[in-house]
């Protein structure tokens, strides 16, 4: 535990250098800037009684930051280690590749949590402050958006994790892009076409598996559903034991020489 | 270096097969079933109380429709604003069998899907897919929608203009059928979103709206077509020329695309008064030859 403790510690430097966090701020100021130029618009809004419940506004933030964050982060996030030599230097002392790679995607996931505290739970309460007409504020209902949203990217952390293990440098960036992209075609495309065949729907629901967004949308909208609730959880366990299981059979020796 | 096998990885898996199980198991008992009553009594209500009847079409087992009824249809502003401006009725698809009769009776194209009707039981707008769920919304929130739904079908308009005096006026919308992002009750807003814009038109006018996307009143489109020179512009939304036009001795206003939301506003907003067409019209010094001009 206290391996890796320390080696959390130093995966969160090597990731927040001076560089990351100047960019970091700056999307964050930036953000703020933009919320503060287009008050106008959300009175406008008020006004023609168009009010939206602040987790549902969360969940948009979320859904841009959080994500650009955790692509981010992610990008070769086994692959440059490997080539760097990093990993070899880590596991040459006490300590095994499950606590070395725990350590990389808690880091990682930990990264993403401040980044979407800055650049989405900030501004969403600086939102309510400055337009309180604009948004309805259920704490708990917030809270639980910003929760399961947050395991949502964690799942997107695993897979870019998973990829990263077989595929070079930052491929595996593009992999999820692709897959992502693919996923918009299929489940705009395929639904129309099966929507009365239950067994292939699922194939097409969770072509690329993002229930946790989907629930997060609906805890927003006041409803819950165990059924999304276990397939966003068996999305993190499934792609992280792909990549606890992938990152213990992997080469490490041999880096960029 | 040595390669381990992964503790985390055994459990994570065990873990992730349990969930998967769990949640087909949830899955195949699909999602919330609505409780509301089916087209056929809908219609009955809808004459009954002069409503019209929005038609929600969904699958227990398609997510959409799932998320919509988990948490959509089950919010108490959006239930009071059906129950009181509307007879919401709806047809749950769940297998083909029952996708086979839907499509044969209604034509459906697609889940979740929207169907209006006005109080006389007459198709006036479909739509489906995920757009679908935005121009449902818009029906829901905009006040003026339950009163253009009410619209008498294009028939009975001409019959009644014969009787009242009055001209029809035809609004036509122009829209793609399979449109993803075209809000059809959006683009009506900029014309009705004042009271009294609708209501001037009711007073004098006999009032019907043709939506392109509706087979029957594509026909009636083609039709009055056919008569003004394909004027009237089914899929793109651009400014045909004259808006004003005379045909079997009763004046049709025939409005698409976004210049003529301003006329139209001319036209029915009096205080604006800038359309002296209008004014022609009204007074009855508008000749027929020019109005075929």
């Amino acid at each position: 535990m206290r391996n890796l403790m320390t080696l959390v510690e130093v995966e969160f430097r090597r990731t927040w250098s001076r560089p990351f966090v100047l960019i970091t701020l700056g999307v964050t100021l930036l953000t703020f800037l933009v919320i503060f130029l287009v008050q106008n618009f959300f009175s406008i809004l008020s006004e023609s009684q168009m009010t939206f419940k602040a987790s549902i506004v969360l969940k948009s933030f979320m859904t841009f930051f959080s994500t650009v964050a955790a692509l981010v982060i992610t990008t070769g996030i086994i692959k440059f280690d490997i080539k760097n030599h990093w990993f070899r230097t880590i596991l040459t002392r006490p300590v095994s590749r499950d606590e070395a790679l725990l350590a990389k995607i808690t880091s990682a996931f930990g990264g993403v949590i401040l980044i979407s505290i800055l650049t989405c739970i900030l501004p969403v309460i600086f939102m309510e402050v400055i337009a309180p007409d604009f948004m309805t504020f259920d704490i708990g209902n917030f809270l639980a958006v910003f929760l399961v949203y947050l395991l949502n990217v964690l799942g997107l952390i695993l897979i870019a994790t998973w990829f990263s293990c077989w595929a070079g440098g930052f491929f595996n960036l593009i992999l999820v892009l692709v897959w992502l992209f693919v996923n918009n075609v299929v489940s705009g495309v395929i639904p129309p076409i099966i929507w009365d065949n239950r067994l292939l729907l699922i194939i097409v629901d969770f072509f690329y598996p993002e229930a946790l967004a989907d629930l997060a949308e609906q805890i927003s909208g006041g409803s819950f559903s165990w059924e999304l609730l276990l397939w966003g959880l068996a999305t993190i366990a499934g792609f992280g034991g792909l990549a606890f299981w992938h990152f213990n059979k992997i080469k490490i020796d041999h880096g960029s020489d | 270096m040595k390669q381990n096998s992964s503790q985390i990885s055994k459990f994570l898996f065990i873990a992730a097969a349990i969930a998967v199980v769990i949640a087909i198991v949830f899955y195949m008992k699909g999602g919330i079933e609505l409780k509301q009553i089916g087209f056929e009594d809908a219609k009955e209500i809808a004459l009954e109380e002069d409503k019209p009847i929005i038609l929600y079409f969904y699958s227990r087992y398609n997510q959409v429709s799932k998320q919509l009824n988990a948490t959509f249809m089950k919010d108490d502003s959006v239930t009071q604003k059906l129950n009181s401006e509307f007879v919401f009725a709806v047809e749950s698809v769940n297998n083909s069998e029952e996708r086979e009769a839907m499509e044969e009776k209604f034509g459906l194209e697609g889940i979740p899907a929207y169907y209006f009707y006005n109080p006389e039981g007459k198709l006036m707008l479909k739509t489906h897919g995920n757009n679908s769920i935005q121009v449902f919304m818009a029906a829901i929130s905009r006040e003026f929608i339950p009163e253009i739904l009410k619209f008498k079908s294009y028939e009975t308009v001409i019959k009644n203009s014969r009787d009242s005096g009055k001209y029809p006026f035809v609004l036509v919308i122009s829209s793609p059928r399979n449109s993803q992002f075209d809000n059809i009750f959006n683009r009506l807003y900029p014309m009705f979103e004042k009271e009294e814009n609708f209501q001037y038109l009711v007073d004098n006018y006999e009032p019907t709206i043709l939506f392109s996307n509706n087979d029957d009143d594509l026909a009636i489109i083609k039709m009055l077509n056919s008569k003004v020179d394909n004027q009237i512009d089914i899929i793109n939304t651009t400014v045909n020329g004259e808006n004003i036009t005379r045909l079997d001795g009763n004046y049709y206003f025939v409005l698409t695309g976004d210049e003529d939301v301003r006329k139209f506003r001319e036209i029915v907003y009096p205080k604006e008064d800038k359309f002296d067409l209008e004014k022609d019209v009204k007074s009855g010094q508008m000749t027929e030859e020019q109005g075929e001009e």
